[in-house]
């Protein structure tokens, strides 16, 4: 089969791969010249090198750091050189943060071998760590800062400690209401340097300077942001962890009660605690003379967006097994794990083969005693690391850890959530052996406390996981799972499956999905999901609108004028009366209503681009009977689903594609999955998606008008006129925005009391389960307008 | 977030199609006109697609990457049947790089898709264009794929004859 990707499989270093197979005819440019390592400049050389620096464990590191520092120092007079090489380093230490400190360390034997050399490399890094503080953009900063903490007593005798003492200095000047957010960054970028400086062994920047700091750090450190319960992964109060006191608590916390743990006791083995960081500089000769850092600006004041700084909360997938294939939340090892691992994830989006490779050696770049080798089986961990008191800890587990920590980040990750899929799927590739063993016990940790797990992480899960599957066969144990068939379909472990099964469905085909499964599970997809089409009840012979309904297909079919379309809708109508079917006016209608947009899915049933043609064709009717009744669009959205009844994915695309067209309201699709869908929609996966959806455009809508603003209402020659349109169209927006979530409010919290009175159908342990979902789902919400109001403002 | 990193290749790079068909535009006209017709492309071309994936599923992959505008299978020009290519238009830009660094390269129904920066559909190019019909590609396959209607065009037109 034709299994190709140009993106090649390294992803740095080497040209993307020759299309060999283009279905495009050749157009007769020769191939490539090949060997292009024979002509490369001393520059792009030294920059190569530079840049796969510490990734093979079969180059001794000191050879390397000593070629490149010498081939940097040699041509350091030739001025071209020296840009582009300058350029060069300060593009890894902010993209590839594994690597710093061997760049570092690369740095202090070419400042022993040349001064001019090392201080030209410091006042290019200060230069842009003045900048990125100005800017706002954190990340850089903290790289740039640990590059400098690595640089040992090359920076002085105090290291960065004069720097980090001034930030903390200035703290007082950022605290204030909105400013949370801001306030903890900072003390983490400051935290999380730490380390860096005392093992660089700088003489003056010790145990006690870094006790010192500390002391001044608690305040801030151990703070709760007000939004922070909102953003734990895990609703109640019951921990999923061994170590209980670390659930729902932020990194900043963490990261603080490790440091102090460090200084207050000598880390238990040779590799944990601090000792996991690589110490690169140690094998090398003296520093050479120091060059300290000039003195940084710091801005009162950032243009960024502050309300979208939040902290990480811990979050692991491995912290309740019985062996410890991460480092535990007590150990320091485990924040300087995952703040390396999740920036490298984070900044290096664009290329996830190349992130792949990275976490895959991720042992290479930290003390190598601190990991167990690669792809060691979890139930032979024991016994390999057994005798010599080595290390348990599972690299492949640690990038896993902090894959999930991102992919389950609230309320929203650093990119979208199919990067943190397409990582995964990667590595998988890269390693299935290491890897998917691992992912299956993440996957059993997952499944084991659905009941616990927020709402919108549960929905992730299933997007997840259904994602990640298409991408292997969809091959899964389901067996194991078996005695969860006959929990209620609102239960959250049943209601997993079922997601998962719908969603890989849609990603496939049902009599695809049902060849994966063992018979117990073919039974969750019902016959009908087989079937192509759905029926058209008007073919029934039972219904009493069949000629009706048929003669109002034909009509919309074949594009009849506007008059005789409406006449075939308003006979529907009639003959409702006629029949006794419906006694009132208003109820004919919406039951003729009903049978339009019955012939418009039908009609669009086909493809998505059938019936978004249809709906284009057809929309000056759609808004006209979407406007005939208040309820009229509430029952649209639920024509439409009552059409894909069995293939409600498709419905809810049908209906989103109306949203845009503005047939129906967001209010309308809000109103209807609450009210209408039943009780038991809260636990399906459609459901969600469409209450999802539909609140972010809302709030979309809105951030976007506010953005809007100041060009708006700052542009010249701006009539007051203009002005006036621009505020009603913002206020309306956010009394929409008002007026959906007043509504999810309120329906949302009679779900979560729901009584016998309310549903009497529904047995007593699904009732129960309804107002869990009931109340997930209003805190997931909450969440969702709490930051985007906060945004608003 | 979004910024441009200099260590590692960029995935959502284009392919050298538009390029080499660029170039050839500019040699004709003799003018620099170096206006990058990518520059802000939203719309993808996915290829190496099963004839039987159906919109709702290429739908259901790339909208994890941001709305899709529209939808276009790419036909065969004879038969008017899908033949193993598509073009997804987003709203934005930034969803288009999205797909071409998160979704190309991974599978959809089991095959492994290519993904490539389009400057926009034109009607016309939903059609194969390849001597029976399909994508050129097809014409020429010697190896046997069930998902793209067996052998080649060529091969079975051979097969055919005899």
């Amino acid at each position: 089969m034709g299994d190709y990707y140009r993106g090649g499989r390294d992803g740095g270093r080497r040209p993307p791969k020759r299309r060999y197979r283009s279905e495009e005819p050749e157009d007769g440019h020769p191939p490539r010249s090949r060997g292009r390592y024979d002509r490369e400049d001393p520059l792009q050389r030294l920059k190569r090198e530079t840049i796969q620096i510490a990734e093979s464990p079969l180059v001794k590191i000191e050879d390397a750091v000593k070629n490149i520092a010498t081939g940097y120092t040699t041509s350091f007079e030739n001025e071209e050189f020296r840009a582009g090489y300058l350029a060069c380093l300060h593009d890894l230490i902010v993209e590839q943060p594994f690597k710093i400190p061997f760049v570092a360390t690369m740095v202090r034997v070419a400042n022993a071998e040349n001064a001019d050399a090392g201080k030209a490399v410091v006042d290019h890094m200060a230069e842009s760590l003045q900048r990125f503080l100005l800017v706002g953009d954190f990340q850089s900063f903290k790289l740039v800062l640990r590059f400098f903490a690595c640089l040992g007593d090359m920076m002085g005798e105090e290291n960065v400690g004069p720097l980090l003492e001034a930030l903390i200095e200035k703290l007082p000047a950022y605290e204030g209401e909105g400013n949370e957010g801001l306030l903890l960054e900072i003390v983490y970028i400051i935290l999380i340097t730490i380390p860096y400086a005392i093992v660089s062994k700088g003489p003056g920047f010790n145990q006690t300077k870094a006790t010192l700091l500390l002391e001044k750090l608690e305040r801030y450190a151990l703070a709760k942001p007000p939004m922070q319960t909102m953003f734990a992964p895990f609703a109640g109060n019951d921990a999923p962890y061994k170590d209980a006191n670390c659930q729902g608590q932020h990194m900043v916390r963490i990261l603080y009660l490790n440091i102090e743990a460090h200084l207050n006791s000598e880390p238990e083995d040779e590799f944990s605690g601090i000792r996991c960081l690589p110490t690169p500089w140690e094998d090398m000769p003296e520093n050479g003379p120091a060059c300290p850092l000039p003195e940084l600006v710091l801005p009162n004041e950032f243009p960024i967006e502050k309300e979208k700084l939040h902290s990480d909360m811990y979050f692991s997938v491995f912290a309740d097994q019985p062996i410890e294939t991460v480092p535990p939340p007590s150990d320091l090892a485990s924040t300087l794990f995952r703040d390396a691992i999740v920036d490298t994830i984070n900044i290096l989006d664009c290329n996830r083969l190349s992130v792949s490779r990275f976490l895959i050696e991720v042992d290479c770049f930290f003390n190598p005693k601190a990991f167990i080798k690669r792809a060691t089986p979890y139930d032979r961990v024991a016994e390999v690391a057994e005798g010599d008191d080595a290390s348990t800890w599972k690299p492949e587990d640690v990038a896993v850890d902090a894959i999930f920590s991102q992919l389950f980040k609230l309320p929203t990750p650093g990119h979208k959530l199919v990067y943190y899929h397409s990582i995964l799927t990667e590595l998988c590739k890269l390693a299935p052996a290491a890897i998917a063993p691992s992912l299956g016990r993440a996957i059993r940790f997952m499944y084991r406390n659905l009941e616990i797990i927020d709402i919108e992480l549960i929905n992730r899960f299933v997007d997840w996981f259904s994602h990640h599957l298409s991408n292997f066969g969809y091959t899964w144990k389901w067996t194991e799972w078996s005695e969860h068939l006959n929990f209620p379909d609102v239960h959250p472990k049943k209601a997993f499956i079922l997601g998962s099964l719908e969603k890989e469905i849609r990603l496939s085909f049902a009599t695809r999905i049902k060849g994966t499964l063992p018979d117990a599970f073919k039974e969750l997809i019902p016959e009908e999901r087989e079937k192509e089409q759905p029926v058209f009840k008007f073919d029934l012979d039972e219904n009493p609108f069949k000629e009706q309904g048929k003669a109002l297909l034909i009509a919309v079919s074949e594009r009849k004028e506007e008059e005789e379309v409406e006449a075939k809708i308003t006979a529907i109508a009639e003959l409702a009366i006629e029949k006794g079917i419906v006694t009132d006016t208003t109820e004919s209608r919406a039951l003729a209503r009903d049978a339009y947009i019955t012939c418009i899915c039908h009609i669009g049933a086909k493809s998505l681009s059938h019936v978004l043609s249809c709906i284009e064709r057809c929309k000056e009717k759609l808004l006209e009977i979407g406007g005939e009744h208040p309820d009229a669009r509430r029952q649209i959205v639920g024509s439409v689903l009552a059409y894909w009844k069995d293939q409600p994915g498709i419905g809810a695309n049908v209906v989103d594609k109306l949203l845009n067209y503005s047939v129906v309201t967001p209010l309308s699709v809000v109103e209807w999955v609450l009210y209408d869908a039943g009780p038991e929609a809260l636990a399906k996966t459609y459901a969600w998606e469409m209450v999802a959806t539909t609140i972010n455009k809302v709030n979309n809508r809105v951030r976007q008008i506010v953005a809007a603003k100041p060009s708006v209402l700052g542009a010249e020659g701006v009539t007051e006129e203009q002005v006036a349109v621009f505020e009603e169209t913002l206020k309306n927006a956010e009394a929409e925005q008002a007026l959906i979530l007043a509504e999810v409010e309120k329906r949302l919290s009679q779900l979560a009391q729901l009584t016998d009175e309310d549903d009497a159908d529904v047995d007593v342990e699904s009732r129960a389960w309804i107002q869990w979902w009931a109340k997930g789902w209003l805190r997931a919400f909450r969440r969702m307008f709490g930051v985007s109001m906060v945004d608003s403002f | 977030m979004s910024r441009k990193v200099s260590t590692v290749q960029n995935l959502d790079a284009p392919s050298s199609y538009f390029e080499k068909r660029g170039d050839r535009q500019r040699t004709d006209s003799g003018a620099g006109a170096r206006d990058d017709p990518l520059k802000d492309a939203a719309t993808l071309y996915v290829g190496n697609l099963s004839f039987y994936t159906t919109e709702e599923q290429i739908h259901e992959l790339f909208s994890k990457c941001g709305e899709i505008k529209r939808l276009v299978m790419g036909l065969d020009r004879f038969n008017k049947t899908p033949c193993g290519f598509c073009f997804v238009e987003y709203y934005t830009h930034e969803d288009a790089l999205d797909a071409m660094k998160y979704v190309g390269g991974t599978k959809l129904d089991e095959r492994i898709i290519r993904t490539d920066l389009d400057p926009g559909f034109k009607e016309g190019r939903q059609y194969g264009r390849g001597p029976t019909g399909g994508q050129v590609r097809d014409y020429y396959r010697e190896d046997y794929d069930p998902g793209r209607g067996g052998y080649g065009g060529r091969e079975q037109r051979i097969a055919g004859r005899n």
